[in-house]
């Protein structure tokens, strides 16, 4: 093969395929379809550090129920599957901290929704029409106070998988 | 770089890999992978929770919260101490008849989030709430300590006469149980991490002593502990 052949093939090979190539390395299994972690390096949360709050429960009295809400920026890169149609789930690994429950609205980009740390939750299920999805979302966590003794991070990810 | 480049190659082609590539070949492609690499993508969003700073807050009868705590209100301190009192018919002391005591206490709101809980002044709201913060998970405790008796000059009557009901509006979740005073330290409540309880106390006198006619005192002092 001659040289420039092999580079222009290399090139198109990279150009044709950048976030799939990207990402494969460490991507999400699911049968039937191909899962990939997206890119969401453009999301930034407002307020990253939360203090946890009791819940308003009224008549019931204490609760052991703790909760704290922040916004967050979504930005997605969809540019490798333009076209493609797929489902789009946001997930919150399980830890060996407490079990964390997040429910979230958003602006209509996404779709609202909730979980439990472990699952993953769909969060977009029509083709991808633009390189960018972009939305706000509130994004409201609650733990059980009584296993809440220090600061547990939580790393949300989404996953794209892909239709057979 | 270099795993991802390699990576690449070997996903979309099987034919062809780095090794194929002559070295000269392999350092072009790389600079030119290099060129159309976007940066280094962050794949997940990070969001830190924790319990708050060590604190703990008490409220029996008046309290000293600004606000409700459910729309950011800030504890606070109240020296109020509330009064609790009956005064028995002569016709019926020591008959046995329970006499319902009131209070002067005007709380009917709960500071946790403004529902109106408790009804005075028959009832003495009573809450409270433990945070222990990061550097513990320690278990906070609320004991009422009372003396023997109440006292009217040398004359007495047991403090134990006097009992409470716990309840609220719409009350579903006892906290606190009932109970009469014993005249020394008592538990009524533990909490465990970051928890609140909250109830409304309905004190009454059992009336079945025949005390000397005159006024009776005493004080209960509820106290939270956080170890």
């Amino acid at each position: 093969m001659r040289p420039f052949a092999v580079i222009a093939l290399a090139t198109c090979l990279l150009t044709a395929f950048p976030v799939h190539a990207m990402t494969q390395s460490a991507p999400a299994t699911e049968p039937g379809g191909r899962t990939f972690r997206v890119d969401d390096s453009g999301t930034v949360v407002l307020d990253p550090f939360l203090e946890m709050e009791w819940q308003p429960v009224g008549p019931s009295g204490g609760s052991t129920i703790v909760s704290a809400s922040t916004r967050v920026s979504v930005q997605l890169n969809l540019a490798a599957w333009i076209g493609q149609s797929s489902r789009i789930y946001m997930t919150l690994p399980r830890t060996s901290g407490p079990t964390v429950r997040a429910s979230w609205r958003t602006g209509g980009g996404l779709l609202p929704g909730s979980l439990i740390s472990g699952e993953r939750a769909l969060v977009y299920s029509v083709p991808i029409g633009s390189a960018i999805l972009r939305d706000i979302i509130d994004l409201r966590l609650e733990v059980d106070s009584a296993r809440l003794a220090g600061p547990e991070s939580l790393s949300f990810g989404f996953e794209i998988e892909l239709a057979p | 770089m270099l795993i991802w480049l390699s990576t690449a190659v070997a996903y979309r082609g099987r034919a062809i890999t780095p090794r194929m590539l002559s070295k000269g070949l392999r350092v072009a492609v790389l600079l030119l992978a290099a060129l159309m690499t976007p940066a280094q993508a962050a794949l997940a969003f990070t969001v830190t929770i924790a319990s708050g700073s060590r604190a703990i807050y008490l409220q029996v009868g008046q309290g000293g919260y600004a606000g409700t705590h459910a729309n950011g209100g800030i504890p606070g301190n109240n020296g109020t101490i509330n009064i609790v009192s009956v005064s028995v018919p002569a016709a019926v002391i020591g008959s046995g008849a329970a006499q319902q005591m009131t209070s002067n206490s005007t709380v009917a709101q709960s500071p946790l989030d403004g529902f109106v809980f408790c009804t005075p002044p028959s009832q003495v709201y009573i809450g409270a709430w433990s945070r222990p913060g990061s550097s513990s998970s320690g278990v906070a405790t609320l004991t009422v300590t009372t003396p023997a008796n109440l006292t009217s000059g040398s004359d007495t009557i047991p403090f134990s006469q006097i009992s409470w009901t716990m309840s609220g509006i719409g009350d579903t979740v006892f906290q606190f149980p009932n109970g009469s005073f014993n005249g020394s330290t008592q538990t009524l409540a533990t909490f465990s991490a970051n928890t609140w309880k909250e109830q409304c106390m309905t004190f009454s006198y059992e009336n079945s002593v025949l005390p000397a006619a005159g006024t009776y005192t005493g004080r209960a002092v509820y106290t939270l502990s956080l170890p």
